[in-house]
């Protein structure tokens, strides 16, 4: 019986991990993903919780807030950051 | 000067009976305490407070979103869904009014630096690594004071980088004052939240 070495499998586990169900992490580019759905939908797939609020989005990951997001996202400074605040810990 | 304020029914009500609105701290989130300090300080040093129980200002819209509508627009989500609201349209004195660029106020509520550019940025991220800073709310000294002193930009908008910040910089603007009173109302309209 052949066995697989150990970092092979590792490479194999993780490759059919990410065919079935995509990156597990926020991915986001600006300015194209600079709309509040984008980004709360790559924050939940990054393992990242979404409280909606009126105006704003509170985007929290173990209890600490990540960012608070405005609902109306626009491609600015700020977009820039939340971006970079999810895609670095999301995940 | 014209702006705009969503309030729920019952804040309608402590209108038409005291005559005024105040901020009930007791609703403010705690996440968000410092930054709500700093913009009640902020107003205080312009606009003196009228009652020693005004600790945090009130919420206005200047314009909602200048690129749709200056006017909230209500059929986006406002409070929880189908919660009823009250869209008040009120004429406040210029000199009682703080304005601020409402996407520029994220850095305040999210504890960030506000940049005027991409080079501002890096060097400041630049100065935190050398010193083995994480680029994280709270800052120690003297980096505390520089991000704080840097949230100012959300009053002199124009003066930043729009190469950096975006064009849409002062399309969307907030204003805080200390109260809401009662002959400041020109219009209610009741509305249910999407």
């Amino acid at each position: 019986m052949s066995i697989m070495p150990k970092k092979a499998f590792q490479v194999s586990v993780f490759s059919t991990l990410m065919l079935l169900g995509g990156l597990a992490y926020a991915d986001l580019k600006y300015p194209g993903d600079c709309k509040a759905s984008k980004i709360i939908k790559a924050a939940k797939k990054g393992g990242c919780t979404v409280e909606m609020g009126a105006k704003h989005h509170k985007i929290k990951k173990g209890g600490s807030v990540v960012t608070l997001l405005p609902n109306t996202v626009k491609p600015n400074g700020t977009c820039r950051s939340i971006i970079n605040a999810v895609n670095s810990q999301c995940k | 000067m014209e702006l705009w304020s969503i309030r729920n029914p019952l804040e309608l009500d402590i209108i038409y009976s005291t005559g005024t609105l105040i901020t009930n701290e007791s609703l403010i989130d705690p996440d968000y305490i410092s930054a709500y300090d700093w913009m009640a300080a902020e107003l205080d040093a312009r606009v003196k407070r009228p009652y020693k129980l005004c600790r945090y200002p009130v919420w206005l819209w200047k314009c909602w979103d200048a690129e749709r509508s200056c006017k909230p627009d209500l059929r986006v989500r406002w409070g929880r869904k189908n919660e009823d609201l009250i869209l008040l349209r009120l004429d406040i004195p210029d000199n009682l009014l703080l304005l601020s660029e409402f996407h520029l106020w994220h850095y305040a509520l999210n504890g960030w630096y506000l940049p005027t550019n991409e080079s501002d940025e890096s060097s400041f991220e630049e100065a935190l690594r050398k010193n083995g800073i994480d680029n994280k709310w709270p800052f120690p000294e003297p980096y505390h004071s520089m991000v704080v002193r840097s949230w100012r930009y959300m009053f002199a908008w124009e003066q930043l980088d729009s190469s950096y910040h975006g064009s849409n910089l002062g399309s969307s603007i907030q204003a805080v004052c200390w109260e809401i009173k009662r002959e400041w109302i020109l219009e209610v309209s009741r509305f249910r939240s999407k």
